[in-house]
């Protein structure tokens, strides 16, 4: 039976294709991320602690805000489509176009569950106060 | 001869871990895009048009109906408030630039446009009829455009000027 050509060549040669798969495989992990692959792994934040909710098509970001009670959240429309913001004892008073703003003062303690009434199943998010 | 085999197949191993990295990365773009550009989704072959008032009528009482004729596009009650598809929506109304989309005006198409916060913009209707009531003396403009799930344009739209008399 013949043998396997690695065994029977010079080990040093053998050492050198190990580490030229070991080169290529660092040069992958490496390269990767620079190569933009990274980007994808980068999600948008989904939490925040201001008092900022940017409003897009169709989405809120970040979907839960945690605020201190008495703060004012205020959502500015940056997408193209109308969209409300409507939850518990607060509602805007009219569809929101492109770059404009509904603010709501939160005086109470609690997580209140908001939604865009126009795109229901698509967008909600929460605003969390805290005392 | 063998060195440079083992060399090729590192680097082409190198080159299909990165075209399929990159190839799931380029799929949740694409995903995404869909998501933000429902707009794109239209009614191709889509119609839309009055049946009454029609154009340049003259109503004899404040009671308006608004009948419309529709091909190729699927009213979908169900689907309201939804992802934009192809082919399918409801109707929103327009009288005089939103002035009268109000539940004195439009009733229960203005009631929705209350529940859904936009009055005085539009009436959303998933029927091709609307009424409305109430309408003062004088000329009038009863716009309609087919809308996606998602309530954005899908371009196709239609118009009709009358006179209360």
């Amino acid at each position: 039976m013949a043998r396997a050509p690695e065994t029977t060549r010079p080990a040093g040669k053998a050492i050198s294709a190990r580490r030229l798969i070991a080169v290529g495989l660092g040069v992958l992990a490496m390269s990767a991320p620079s190569l933009g692959c990274g980007s994808s792994s980068k999600s948008p934040s989904k939490s925040g602690s201001g008092t900022a909710v940017t409003i897009a098509d169709f989405s809120f970001t970040p979907n839960v805000i945690s605020v201190k009670t008495g703060a004012t959240v205020t959502w500015t429309n940056e997408g193209q489509t109308e969209h409300t913001v409507k939850g518990p004892g607060f509602f805007s008073p009219t569809a929101l176009g492109h770059g404009q703003k509904y603010s709501f003062r939160f005086s109470k303690t609690g997580s209140f569950k908001y939604l865009c009434t126009l795109h229901p199943t698509l967008m909600r998010g929460t605003v969390v106060v805290k005392g | 001869m063998k060195k440079n085999a083992i060399v090729a197949l590192v680097l082409a191993l190198v080159a299909l871990l990165l075209v399929a990295g990159c190839g799931s990365s380029s799929k949740k773009s694409s995903s995404s895009t869909t998501s933000t550009t429902a707009k794109t989704v239209g009614a191709p072959g889509a119609t839309v048009a009055f049946v009454t008032p029609k154009d340049n009528s003259v109503s004899p009482s404040s009671t308006v109906v608004g009948k419309v004729t529709l091909t190729n596009f699927t009213l979908a009650p169900n689907a309201v408030g939804k992802a934009a598809k192809q082919g399918e929506g409801h109707l929103h109304f327009k009288m005089d630039e939103g002035k009268y989309d109000f539940p004195k005006y439009s009733g229960a198409n203005g009631a929705l446009a209350v529940k859904l916060g936009v009055q005085g913009k539009y009436s959303p209707s998933v029927t091709p009829t609307i009424t409305y009531k109430g309408l003062p003396a004088g000329k009038h403009k009863l716009e309609v455009y087919l809308a996606n799930n998602d309530h954005t344009n899908t371009g196709v739209e239609s118009e009709t000027s009358f006179t209360v008399k």
